[in-house]
């Protein structure tokens, strides 16, 4: 398998006599996998990601994006069209007074024909399920089609690779499911690499793989399995074990036996009706 | 404080063709001295409310009264300033709203606007900068020179450095990691609890935050009231809130799949983790039925 991003001990400042915010970062996403990167306020993420599509470029280390070194200003704009990203702010990236203008927006930019661009934009307003929305100003929609529009408009680009950097941490619970269901349809449906950046373990155990990334170094690496049990772990680095794990350590603490690496609603209901005495 | 609700509308962009109706003719009575939440989906009209409860906006139509003053359409400007002066609100994303120079003149700035001197108005501002975890070092710093959760703190500090007597929090842990959310709700929590005569308005998606710390859990859907209770009774009811796009805090969910799956009884309204774990002791030491 090839990988979209690669990432050679990467060591970044935003001033010469500022400290560094991310310290010997090295790490591969490969294609079609979901990799959650996970930190708590400040811990580098956002500065991070924005090396994966040249907004950045290194000067200490290596970037490699879908098979382009970022180096290359030549470059940038091809990895651009690669690697979408999809921001925290639904109103800060939405610039067009309908959705279909938003969501054509990018293509405008890329310079891509007018009958493709047609094509491309109902495509991805279909995929995204906004029929029926095309003319409305975006601006009146809720916090999850908006962060839809902005899907739709990165995946009219035919992204190998799809970032969503806290994409969903201004939404209301029942939008954030809305995005995340579309996002776990993208790249099913269309094989697009996803990586979403988040400080939600809930968010995070949808992910292949996770990153921890504290005060700009990676902290640790894993399944969400392995990551997400290890509740002190994440205390460590200023995040929290979800709430069944936590309710699962408690448990064992207080004498019930359970099995190891219970992470859903459903596994502990169905360990602890098993402990239930039936007589 | 008392605030009472008489007959509320609130309409955006009256006489155009995109005219809203954000608040409907509402009647609301929240008792003073409070920990109320209030919970709705977006667009709900929870931000529209809570803006009537220190002057930002005015009723369309009918009356709002908060504490000794009421606000109608016609109220003047001048008449809400007062008002501000003891309802401070922290607004989603607060932080965007600081502009000074250092962090602890925006503090000073809301003091010194309702006419304390510069030193005592500065006394006030280290006071709430040492109260929210702003430690001095920071203070000469400008407040765009420090992290997120600490932007967000400095702005706080300014709200509480007035004093209110009634708190109004409109999603204020939103984007903050759960470090940040829990000392945030913390902090609020304690300044309810350690001064007299205090109320907050908490609006929150976070049904865990609604139900551990407020007295009573208000529910709008639709620019109205559509329920009110203590947490244990709104939380109580999974099948109506879901159907009006809300969820009940996590340890119910739970407890309402371990009741479901195992057929037999248990208290359902735990909302902390040692609640929940009590539950399920309990649970599992009570014998099933023969
Ligand atoms: N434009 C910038 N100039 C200077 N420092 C910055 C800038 N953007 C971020 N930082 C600093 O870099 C660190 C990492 O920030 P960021 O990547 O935004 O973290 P995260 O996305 O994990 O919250 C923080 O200490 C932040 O204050
Ligand atoms: N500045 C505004 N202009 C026009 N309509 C608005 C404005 N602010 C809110 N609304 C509308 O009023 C209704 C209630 O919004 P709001 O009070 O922000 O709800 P909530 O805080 O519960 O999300 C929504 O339909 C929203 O679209
Ligand atoms: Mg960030
Ligand atoms: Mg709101």
């Amino acid at each position: 398998m090839t990988n979209d991003i690669h990432v050679d001990h990467l060591y970044f400042r935003y001033h010469e006599q500022a400290p560094y915010v991310l310290h010997d970062i090295s790490l591969t996403v490969k294609q079609g996998e979901w990799l959650t990167i996970l930190g708590h306020n400040g811990s580098g993420k956002s500065t991070l990601a924005r090396f994966f599509n040249a907004l950045h470029v290194p000067k200490e280390g290596k970037v490699i994006s879908c098979g382009i070194d970022t180096k290359h200003a030549n470059e940038w704009v091809n990895i651009r069209r690669q690697v979408a990203m999809v921001f925290q702010n639904p109103d800060n990236q939405i610039v067009a007074p309908t959705v279909e203008d938003d969501v054509a927006f990018g293509l405008e930019n890329a310079g891509i024909p007018y009958e493709e661009m047609h094509e491309r934009v109902y495509r991805s307003i279909e995929r995204l399920g906004l029929r029926g929305l095309e003319t409305q100003e975006p601006h009146r929609l809720s916090g999850g089609q908006k962060q839809r529009v902005a899907l739709a408009g990165a995946l009219a680009l035919r992204p190998k690779v799809i970032v969503l950097d806290e994409a969903t941490s201004m939404l209301d619970p029942t939008g954030r499911i809305e995005v995340l269901s579309m996002v776990e349809k993208l790249r099913k449906e269309e094989n697009i690499t996803i990586i979403t950046i988040t400080h939600d373990v809930t968010e995070a155990m949808l992910a292949d793989r996770i990153i921890v990334l504290h005060e700009g170094s990676m902290a640790y690496e894993g399944t969400p399995d392995e990551i997400l049990s290890d509740e002190n772990a994440l205390r460590k680095v200023g995040l929290r074990a979800p709430f069944i794990v936590q309710m699962a350590n408690e448990l064992k603490r207080q004498q019930v036996p359970l099995p190891n690496g219970v992470l859903s609603h459903e596994e502990l209901v169905t360990s602890l009706c098993k402990l239930k005495p039936i007589t | 404080m008392q605030i009472k609700a008489n007959h509320l509308t609130y309409t955006y962009m009256k006489n155009t063709p995109f005219e809203t109706n954000a608040i409907d003719k509402l009647d609301l009575m929240i008792p003073g001295e409070q920990f109320t939440s209030i919970i709705g989906h977006t667009g709900s009209g929870k931000s529209t409310l809570v803006q009537h409860f220190n002057g930002l906006l005015k009723p369309t139509d009918g009356s709002i009264k908060i504490g000794e003053w009421t606000v109608k359409s016609d109220t003047k400007q001048k008449l809400l300033y007062p008002l501000r002066r003891h309802v401070g609100m922290v607004f989603q994303f607060p932080e965007h709203q600081l502009f000074h120079e250092t962090i602890l003149a925006d503090v000073a700035y809301g003091p010194m606007n309702f006419g304390f001197s510069k030193e005592e108005a500065e006394k006030v501002a280290k006071e709430c900068l040492a109260n929210v975890g702003i430690d001095d070092q920071l203070f000469d710093r400008s407040p765009f020179d420090v992290s997120g959760g600490q932007m967000r703190r400095v702005a706080i500090a300014g709200v509480l450095a007035l004093d209110p007597e009634l708190l109004i929090l409109d999603e204020p842990t939103a984007g903050l990691d759960p470090e940040g959310q829990e000392m945030m709700m913390k902090l609020f929590h304690d300044w309810y609890e350690e001064r007299e005569e205090r109320s907050i308005i908490l609006v929150t998606h976070q049904m865990e935050d609604a139900a551990r710390y407020s007295d009573e859990v208000i529910v709008m859907d639709g620019g109205n009231v559509i329920d009110r209770g203590t947490p244990r009774q709104i939380f109580a009811k999974k099948a109506e809130l879901e159907k009006i796009g809300l969820t009940v805090p996590e340890s119910v969910q739970l407890l309402e799949a371990l009741q479901a799956h195992s057929e037999s009884e248990l208290n359902t309204s735990a909302f902390t983790l040692e609640d929940t774990v009590e539950s399920i002791l309990s649970f599992l030491h009570k014998k099933g039925r023969d």
